[in-house]
């Protein structure tokens, strides 16, 4: 996952000053929130319509010129915001509602279905993310629930991964013997004893998972696969600037990009930030 | 002169919650060929003592006061220098046999490792030599320098451990709760390969322990720690037989025993306190049965009383020889 | 009448061991952590079960409240075969025998509020209400010395060693069971706390009416608590009597052993103690004949080839071949 080796980076850039990460990213995401909410005030223009002249540079009216059809990039970008919110949420939020409960689930029986499972998953983990979500993509056809779905897919076995693992580690602990000695049922003991003690790390995971949805998102759009134009979207406005990098019309690609770029620094940093915060390596010691 | 000199020495931990206080104003003194039990509850800062004199504390460990070794203060000696010392001069078994050591190295080279690092010409046949002597020295058959660590049992691990902390010959040796982590006969059995060290080298000895019953034939000197505080201090003899801090006095009543005359349970009431929050004046007060008013006010300074120290008011005035 | 609360008759629990398939072929080997284990304890009694690590005692506890299934056996508690209880039965009888654990850092679920912890036990078996469950809670809360307006509603992680495992007690009494099994603990906890969480439980247990088994490898602290006393060996018990003859006179060389090697506070005191080469064997290899003869200084003939049975000789019961 591309995020990883961004957290990677970040760690150590920042070592000690893992609250001051959060803090930026979180301010990056914030800002990108409030543009998404306040997208009709902020964009000057129609995203979906001709403002002026086609291919123009930056300029006063238009700061970060237009495209080939005289859309306005920078109003583009703003309701584009919307949209890389929406499928990344959404996508993160199917990946984790099917993950977590099956990684709690088989991660406390164990035994054979924990065999088969994890081995249906650790194939669909061993596929390249991008490859997948694109098979998928193209068999459910364009659309907003669509995309998130196959980008989903593809984020599943992270969660399963992590929840199984941390379930394993966890029910050996003498809580859950404990648990069970005062005759919890099964289903209790994974609700109040097992899952709130993963639960952090879903946590870290989800804003992880965030970034690289928004990137494989990109990705498909790129690919055309993504959504059907003229909506605004990051990804397709990216591939579609490509096409005229050669023409010199450079602000067509950059300001897509680093559009992309920005947001997923700022879950990356938010995540590396919380999961410091959650695993705390400055402690007390005697 | 003294082997090693501890002059109010103060460490503390710099956490996200605030400062620690792991040690407060520790002063004390080991001669040459003496061993000292250092003897305290977790939190009470003997393992912090322990580390420091080795300068190996962890890094948001902050360190004050002076702790001379063969009249070099440890505090602050050149790193290049403290590491000529650790091992050499200066070493330390921990509680833990298992992961002292290195789980993929053969024992023989552990132990070559251990000379290399100080005398980095010596040549192999000669080392074999030395470590094979410790070995059989501490009881252990010499041919097993070839296996590695997991085929030891635990007992016999901290054997190893033992025979390498003691093969370059170092001045002090440093035990951490060497026998915690061990069944209580195999306990028995490191205890007595102590002893015999104790016996027949000329090397001093420091007992990190938190059990009084275990240290009592060994040691020639105790000190007792609470909450970071060395609250009593003396020769072995006088302090098993006539303890005076409270604390010291209620530790050694409360030991189980197995004299079937003893049946009634006694105990100390109350929580060890919270390094985070201590209480005012002396820590121990509010646990204390002899507890003044004074003692809930100020923190007691340390009393000398022949030749034994004890940070007690309630000895307050008392003149040598009473 | 019958005095009896619990009797475990020819207990065994083999553990299967991992190989690899290809020698699995040939033999399956086994840890027998507990090896045809039959006792009896009465109502209102503390057995101690004393032992190294190693010797199976901590399994036998998890056996007996079914934590643990044995591999063969009977576990009679009052008229009923715990051995044979599973599914809805097992758990709705819980209630009646609980555990203490050793670790009280590990046996509270950190995300769960001390009140939340030790009332959870009254709502899985429906006991009472609402109100009922708290005002239980608060009662027990005070036995077990913790204020309940202080730590009703806070965290595991906020209490010391000692505190929590007086909440683990009190979760473990709060359905007034029957049978308690005490597993170690007060081994993690600190020298100044321990003797306070003994005394806890020897009160508990005179104002409950409790039955315990006590597990300990502290001969010393089963001293204060125990009325008879079990020495396990390697998945066998080699000698089981009443606390005052244990200590009195021990007939089995490793009880012996076991008591010399409790540490004595007495700098004076330079006995020669009586102290065993070796140490515990794997449960894996199980030496031919007395399970103790390879460490015992008494070691006869007989000792490496018959195995000596537990038998009651001159009123007392103990397995070596000294005695026969």
């Amino acid at each position: 996952m591309i995020s990883k080796e961004i957290r990677k980076g970040l760690r150590g850039l920042f070592k000690d000053s893992s609250g001051l990460m959060a803090v930026i990213g979180f301010l990056i995401l914030a800002f990108y929130v409030v543009v998404a909410i306040f997208a009709p005030f902020i964009s000057p223009y129609n995203p979906t319509q001709p403002s002026g002249p086609s291919l123009l540079p930056p300029t006063i009216s238009h700061i970060m010129g237009t495209d080939n059809l005289g859309y306005d990039i920078f109003s583009r970008l703003v309701w584009g915001t919307r949209m890389a919110f929406a499928i990344a949420l959404i996508a993160t939020a199917i990946a984790a509602v099917v993950g977590i409960p099956v990684g709690l689930l088989v991660g406390y029986i164990g035994g054979k279905i924990d065999r088969v499972v994890t081995m249906i998953m650790d194939s669909i983990y061993a596929f390249p993310g991008l490859i997948l979500a694109i098979a998928i993509a193209a068999m459910l056809g364009p659309g907003l629930l669509n995309i998130a779905f196959s980008i989903a897919v593809v984020y599943i076995p992270t969660y399963y991964r992590v929840i199984r693992s941390q379930v394993s580690t966890v029910k050996s602990e003498l809580y859950v013997d404990g648990a069970r000695a005062i005759g919890a049922r099964t289903s209790i003991i994974i609700g109040s004893y097992v899952f709130p003690n993963v639960l952090p790390s879903t946590i870290v995971i989800f804003s992880m998972n965030l970034a690289d949805s928004i990137m494989t998102e990109a990705g498909l759009s790129f690919l055309g696969l993504g959504i059907a134009p003229p909506t605004p979207d990051w990804g397709y406005d990216l591939a579609k600037g490509q096409q005229f990098i050669l023409n010199n019309d450079w602000w067509m690609v950059l300001f897509p990009g680093l559009a992309i770029i920005t947001i997923v620094l700022g879950f990356s940093m938010f995540a590396e930030g919380l999961d410091e915060y959650f695993n705390p390596n400055i402690g007390e010691k005697r | 002169m003294n082997l090693l000199e501890v002059r109010n020495l103060e460490i503390e931990y710099l956490t996200r919650d605030g400062n620690l206080k792991a040690v407060e104003g520790v002063s004390f003194s080991l001669g040459f060929h003496e061993t000292l039990g250092l003897v305290g509850e977790s939190g009470c800062g003997k393992s912090t003592i322990g580390l420091s004199l080795l300068r190996i504390l962890p890094i948001n460990a902050r360190m004050k006061g002076r702790i001379l070794y063969k009249e070099k203060d440890v505090v602050n000696l050149p790193d290049e220098e403290m590491r000529s010392v650790r091992g050499k001069e200066i070493s330390m078994i921990f509680q833990d046999p298992m992961t002292s050591l290195d789980p993929i190295m053969r024992i023989k080279n552990q132990f070559f490792e251990t000379f290399r690092a100080h005398f980095p010409k010596m040549e192999e046949d000669e080392m074999f030599k030395i470590s094979s002597n410790v070995l059989k020295s501490i009881g252990i058959d010499p041919s097993r320098l070839e296996n590695y660590p997991f085929e030891f049992s635990g007992g016999m691990r901290q054997r190893v451990m033992i025979a390498l902390a003691i093969v370059l010959n170092p001045s002090l040796l440093i035990a951490d709760e060497p026998t915690t982590s061990l069944d209580v006969v195999v306990q028995l059995q490191i205890m007595e390969v102590l002893k015999e060290l104790k016996e027949k080298k000329d090397m001093s000895m420091i007992l990190i322990t938190h059990d009084l019953g275990l240290v009592a034939e060994i040691v020639d000197k105790v000190g007792i720690m609470y909450a970071g505080n060395l609250v009593e201090f003396g020769d072995v003899n006088s302090i098993y037989e006539k303890p005076l801090h409270p604390y010291t006095q209620l530790l050694l009543v409360s030991i189980p025993n197995v004299k079937l005359e003893d049946m009634e349970l006694k105990y100390i009431k109350g929580n060890l306190p919270s390094l985070k929050s201590p209480p005012a004046g002396c820590k121990f007060h509010p646990r204390c049965p002899f507890a003044m008013d004074i003692c809930t006010r100020e923190d007691p300074p340390t009393f000398e009383l022949n030749g034994r120290k004890v940070k007690c008011w309630l000895y307050k005035g008392e003149k040598d020889g009473s | 009448m019958d005095h009896r609360l619990i009797s475990v008759i020819n207990l065994r629990k083999y553990f299967p061991l991992k190989v690899s398939w290809l020698k699995a072929f040939k033999e399956k080997p086994y840890v027998r952590a507990v090896d045809d284990l039959s006792f009896e304890i009465k109502y209102g009694e503390t057995l101690g079960l004393v032992g190294e690590s190693g010797s199976g005692k901590t399994t036998v506890g998890r056996i007996l409240i079914r934590l643990e299934d044995p591999t063969e056996g009977q576990i009679i508690f009052e008229d009923l075969d715990l051995a044979k209880l599973s599914g809805e039965s097992l758990r709705t009888k819980r209630k009646d025998f609980q555990m203490i654990f050793q670790d009280p850092m590990a046996s509270l679920n950190p995300y769960m509020r001390i009140g939340n912890a030790i009332e959870h036990p009254l709502k899985i078996h429906k006991m009472g209400d609402k109100a009922d469950r708290k005002a239980r809670v608060y009662e027990i809360l005070e036995k077990v010395g913790l204020p309940p307006e202080e730590f009703y509603s806070r965290f595991p992680r906020h209490l010391s060693g000692g505190q929590r495992q007086r909440v683990v007690i009190a979760r473990a009494m709060v359905t007034n069971p029957k049978f308690v099994v005490a597993d170690e603990v007060t081994a993690m906890l600190d020298v100044s706390i321990r003797s306070q969480i003994l005394k806890l439980l020897i009160d508990m247990k005179n104002e409950l009416g409790l039955t315990y088994l006590f597990i300990t490898h502290d001969l010393a602290s089963a001293k204060y608590i125990c009325d008879r006393i079990a020495v396990m060996y390697l998945g066998k018990i080699i000698e089981i009597a009443k606390t005052y003859d244990i200590f009195k006179e021990p007939l089995h060389p490793y009880t012996k052993i076991l008591i010399s090697s409790v540490p004595v506070p007495d700098p004076k005191m330079k006995k020669k103690k009586f102290i065993p080469s070796g140490e515990i064997p794997s449960p894996i290899n199980i030496p031919s004949g007395c399970r103790f003869h390879p460490r015992c200084p008494y070691a006869m003939e007989i000792c490496t080839k018959v195995e000596p049975e537990l038998k009651e000789i001159n009123g007392r019961t103990v397995a070596c071949h000294l005695y026969d």
